[in-house]
């Protein structure tokens, strides 16, 4: 029994402040998970919680784990990643025309969530090699490679959306590396001048939603309606909001039901708990990326400390760009809300992140 | 020295990043301020005023003709009462929204005085899968009902009459097949609630009905329809309006289509009438039907499994989707192959006895005539339809230049119709009876495939085809049934994409003319097959056919009859095939006759084409 006591006594070190926000962004998605399904008889809040408690046993589990250990499965991981995503196009389940996921029967695998771990893992290895001087071109360019690639596979699906967050890891990481700011500057310039390049890869539906964007009443019945009505549902909620399960926007419909509990649940809480929810919201988030950057501040080790700063862009990116387009401050590109938003796989791989950043916690000092 | 400020720039450039972070934050935290505290009332007032509801509305679905303007397929209105689910949710549980709905249906149930049609389960199942579809509490409601209504319940919140365009067939069984029959179409493309309510659209679901639905479909248009609380219509915008779909213009001519369903009576069978000069396909008729009005706006359970159960199979269209051993029916082209092959004319006569022996240790096989047919030529053989001529023919030039000239003729191959389901019948090759028999083609399958019997196999209409392309001398034309497409009557009729061009064959006018004689003599000479099958004041050519099948001592023959008309200048290919007859004078001819009587004859009731 003791001995028992004695392998989970590293876990007292835990960084209790950020584990404490992550449970309470958790336990609200549930909560606004079922506010969204209301009336529906959506069961969605109940799987929720069964992916939490599925999560919740993985995030200390990794935490346990010696994340130095990563150092060398880092090259596997990423080979399976990269394996996973190629087999998408073959074996891939479609959805609205995205070849995203793995049917797995009790959950859609999205190999992207693997990938994006792995990319992390694998830039932590190259940049946190203390023989490598950052400030040469010739060692940032290999990891952009390293990034680039399972880029484009995600791209292609598609999802535009996780493909840009593989952009900011890698920028995130690069800057942390200590890189010079000529170099930081000239991929800068080199990205600026790639967009209209990109422009033209992407799907017409893609440049849609940008031209929505760029002009809300373009299309208002059709393409402009999520992010029309979403803005709604937010505006409308005021500074204390319409109250728990009383946001019209949701109940009635007009927030569509496939999307509300999942990649617009923001626009749900801020029509339900108005400014002051929406606010409480992005402070717990806020409180994770501090906890996250103290973590990385005080870790010796350069490679857990680029690993929690890959985490960090990571969490970062997806909570801003989501929270950003809900609100109808960037255009439409379909990411979840890390943590809150319902579905199984982002719970389980964004919890599996933050306890890979905890593993290195415990680790240090 | 340098390792210390290394890592106080790495310590440093985390900060940074974080601050960004927070930055962004804030700008996120600022902007929201704006949107819900400082310009929140505005989204208050927009939501108020938001009662619109996005109606989608189905084009009006165009109309299918025949050649000469007669409506074979319509659109009536129907009024019926529905339920908007939606607007019916009560907050809680389902089954409170349930048990409202129910107690509604029976409310207004005992107003009209019309027993419920719905069961709750329906309701639940309607309301957890189409809800943005309207559910249709009772269809098809007299005036009366419909007084009784607008007297005794009106419109009210989440109920309200829907007129509601329901395919009618005037012709109920016509052509019933190939026009094929519309059901309920899906919910349109799940573009995320672009619309809270359709209105049901038509889809078709066999038939031409299906494989012309995209022309016949309109496109869809949407209305905002502004809803007060109490669930009137303030005001309808239409945002776009439907477009209607196109009408179908067909190259069937009612008129011959009935004179062909009429003629086949009850027997299972079919009748193609084709136009020689075009291709135009004029009837396409089977028995045993089924009205196309039973079948809108859905099929109940109790038809559809009369449907499926019926042996006869009721619902396969026949001139196209089956395939025979075409008979005797075949000799000609087994002939016309001989004569195009350059190693027989038409003067090259076989002597028959009456019987044949294959190779030399076969047993010998019997021609029609067991006491033999004597000495004939071509022409005579046709007409006299002599199995041991075709049998010496077929072993003097051998398959290949048979199998050339029925491939192209057309056997083997879809015609290119546009019904569904056609099938290609069988050309047999030495490969393709490898894999179903394990065999090459030997001469008794080759002398049985001479006289139509065995591995071969044609469907109706690639009869009539053949026949057309016999008729005029040697120009393939694409069986078609469709003239075009348009939506009023002052447009010009078009096709999408053009029919394929007429492939002409460059046969020998002597050659070809050698085989149509023989057709004629099947006719008109005093010992042809179908002299019986004579019409007044008609010189017409014409070939029987009666095929064995099923197991050896069936007495029932496929019986056919191919002809064509009148015989210098044809104006019409037909066929005639009765599945299960006596043989192809007993129930073949005496139809071919009635059905060259009604065109062609010197009392003819119906005036003939062209």
């Amino acid at each position: 029994m003791d001995s028992l006591l004695k392998r989970f006594k590293p876990l007292l070190k835990l960084d209790w402040v950020a584990a404490g926000a992550t449970l309470s962004l958790l336990a609200l998605g549930v909560v606004f998970i079922y506010s969204a399904g209301y009336g529906r008889e959506s069961d969605q809040w109940l799987k929720q919680v069964l992916f939490i408690l599925i999560g919740l046993p993985l995030y200390l589990g990794v935490a346990m784990f010696d994340y130095r250990r990563l150092r060398e499965m880092a090259p596997v991981l990423y080979v399976v990643g990269l394996i996973l995503l190629a087999g998408l196009f073959f074996f891939g389940m479609s959805i609205y025309g995205a070849k995203r996921w793995y049917n797995l029967r009790v959950i859609f695998f999205q190999p992207a969530e693997i990938a994006k771990v792995a990319v992390i893992a694998l830039l932590a290895v190259w940049f946190g090699d203390p023989l490598r001087n950052p400030r040469r071109l010739r060692s940032v360019m290999p990891p952009l490679v390293i990034t680039l690639i399972p880029f484009a596979l995600i791209a292609a699906q598609p999802d535009v959306g996780t493909a840009f967050i593989l952009l900011c890891i890698y920028g995130a990481m690069l800057f942390v590396s200590g890189t010079s700011w000529r170099i930081l500057g000239m991929f800068a310039l080199v990205g600026v001048l790639s967009l209209p390049v990109a422009w033209t890869m992407l799907r017409p539906y893609h440049r849609d939603r940008i031209m929505v964007f760029l002009e809300p009443d373009r299309d208002p019945l059709g393409r402009g309606w999520n992010v029309r009505q979403s803005q709604m549902a937010v505006g409308s909620g005021g500074l204390h909001g319409k109250g728990f399960r009383q946001g019209t926007q949701n109940l009635l419909g007009f927030l569509p039901t496939t999307v509300a509990p999942t990649d617009f649940i923001y626009s749900v809480i801020a029509e339900e708990k108005g400014f002051v929810g929406a606010t409480t919201m992005l402070m717990l988030y806020s409180v994770i990326f501090v906890a996250l950057a103290r973590s990385a501040l005080r870790c010796p080790d350069p490679f857990g400390r680029l690993l929690i700063v890959g985490i960090l862009a990571m969490f970062c990116a997806h909570v801003t760009i989501n929270v950003a387009m809900t609100v109808g401050l960037m255009p439409i590109i379909g990411l979840p809300l890390p943590l809150v938003s319902y579905g199984g796989s982002f719970v389980l791989s964004t919890l599996l992140a933050l306890g890979l950043a905890q593993s290195v916690h415990l680790r240090t000092g | 020295m340098r390792k210390l400020s290394d890592t106080d720039r790495v310590r440093l450039r985390i900060r940074l990043l974080l601050g960004l972070m927070l930055f962004l934050q804030g700008g996120i935290l600022a902007f929201l301020w704006n949107l819900q505290v400082v310009q929140g009332h505005t989204f208050q007032d927009q939501i108020s005023s938001q009662s619109l509801r996005r109606v989608r509305h189905p084009g009006h679905r165009g109309r299918i003709l025949d050649r000469n303007g007669m409506v074979l397929a319509d659109n009536r209105p129907s009024v019926g009462i529905a339920l908007y689910p939606e607007e019916l949710r009560l907050p809680g549980r389902q089954s409170r929204t349930l048990d409202r709905i129910d107690a509604l249906l029976d409310e207004i149930s005992e107003k009209i005085g019309m027993p419920r049609t719905l069961t709750r389960e329906q309701v639940a199942r309607h309301y957890q899968n189409e809800r943005m579809l309207p559910l249709l509490a009772w269809r098809d409601l007299d005036d009366r009902t419909v007084a009784r209504w607008a007297e005794r319940v009106g419109p009210r919140e989440g109920v309200d009459l829907l007129i509601e365009p329901v395919r009618f067939y005037p012709l109920n069984d016509l052509l019933a097949q190939t026009l094929g029959y519309v059901g309920r179409g899906g919910m349109a493309d799940p573009d995320e609630g672009r619309f809270h309510f359709q209105i049901p659209e038509m889809e078709g679901k066999a038939g031409l009905e299906l494989v012309f639905d995209g022309m016949l479909r309109g496109e869809a248009g949407a209305e905002l329809v502004r809803i007060d609380v109490a669930s009137y219509k303030h005001n309808v915008e239409v945002l776009v309006p439907p477009v209607p779909g196109y009408d179908v213009h067909l190259t069937l001519d009612a008129r011959l289509q009935n004179l062909a369903e009429r003629v086949l009576g009850t027997e299972t069978g079919s009748i193609v009438l084709m136009d020689p000069r075009n291709g135009e396909v004029l009837a396409l008729a089977t028995y045993p039907r089924y009205n196309l009005n039973d079948m809108v706006p859905f099929i109940s359970h109790t038809v559809w499994n009369t449907l499926i159960q019926d042996p006869r199979r009721p619902l396969v269209n026949r001139p196209v989707r089956e395939h025979y051993a075409p008979g005797s029916t075949l000799k000609p082209f087994i002939c016309l192959a001989g004569l195009l092959s350059g190693q027989v004319t038409e003067d090259t006569t076989y002597t028959c006895h009456g019987s044949y022996q294959p190779g030399p240790n076969a047993a010998p096989m019997h021609c029609n005539n067991r006491f033999g047919h004597g000495t004939l030529d071509m022409r005579e053989a046709i007409a006299r339809s002599c199995n041991v001529y075709m049998w010496r023919l077929a072993e003097d030039i051998g398959y290949d230049p048979m199998f050339a000239t029925l491939e192209g003729l057309g056997a083997g191959q879809k015609t290119g119709i546009e019904t569904d389901f056609e099938v290609a019948g069988i050309l047999p090759t030495d490969a393709w009876k490898r894999q179903r028999h394990n065999d090459i083609l030997r001469r008794g399958d080759i002398a049985n495939i001479s006289i139509g019997q065995g591995f071969l196999t044609t469907t109706p209409l690639q009869m009539a085809l053949m026949t057309a392309t016999l008729a005029n001398g040697g120009t393939h034309h694409t069986p078609t049934l469709l003239r075009g497409f348009r939506r009023s009557e002052d447009e010009p009729l078009e096709r999408p994409d053009p029919r394929p061009a007429p492939v002409a064959k460059n046969w020998d006018s002597n050659k070809v003319e050698a085989i149509r004689e023989g057709m004629l003599g099947t006719i008109m000479g005093d010992r042809g097959t179908g002299r019986n099958a004579r019409v007044d004041g008609l010189a017409y050519a014409a070939k029987t056919g009666t095929a064995q099948y099923g197991p050896p001592g069936n007495r029932r023959y496929r019986s056919w009859m191919i002809a064509f008309a009148p015989y210098d200048n044809p104006r019409l290919a037909a066929v005639v095939l009765i599945d299960s007859g006596l043989g192809s004078g007993i129930d073949a001819a005496p139809r071919m006759q009635l059905i060259m009587q009604a065109l062609f004859g010197i009392n003819r009731s119906e005036a003939p084409r062209g």
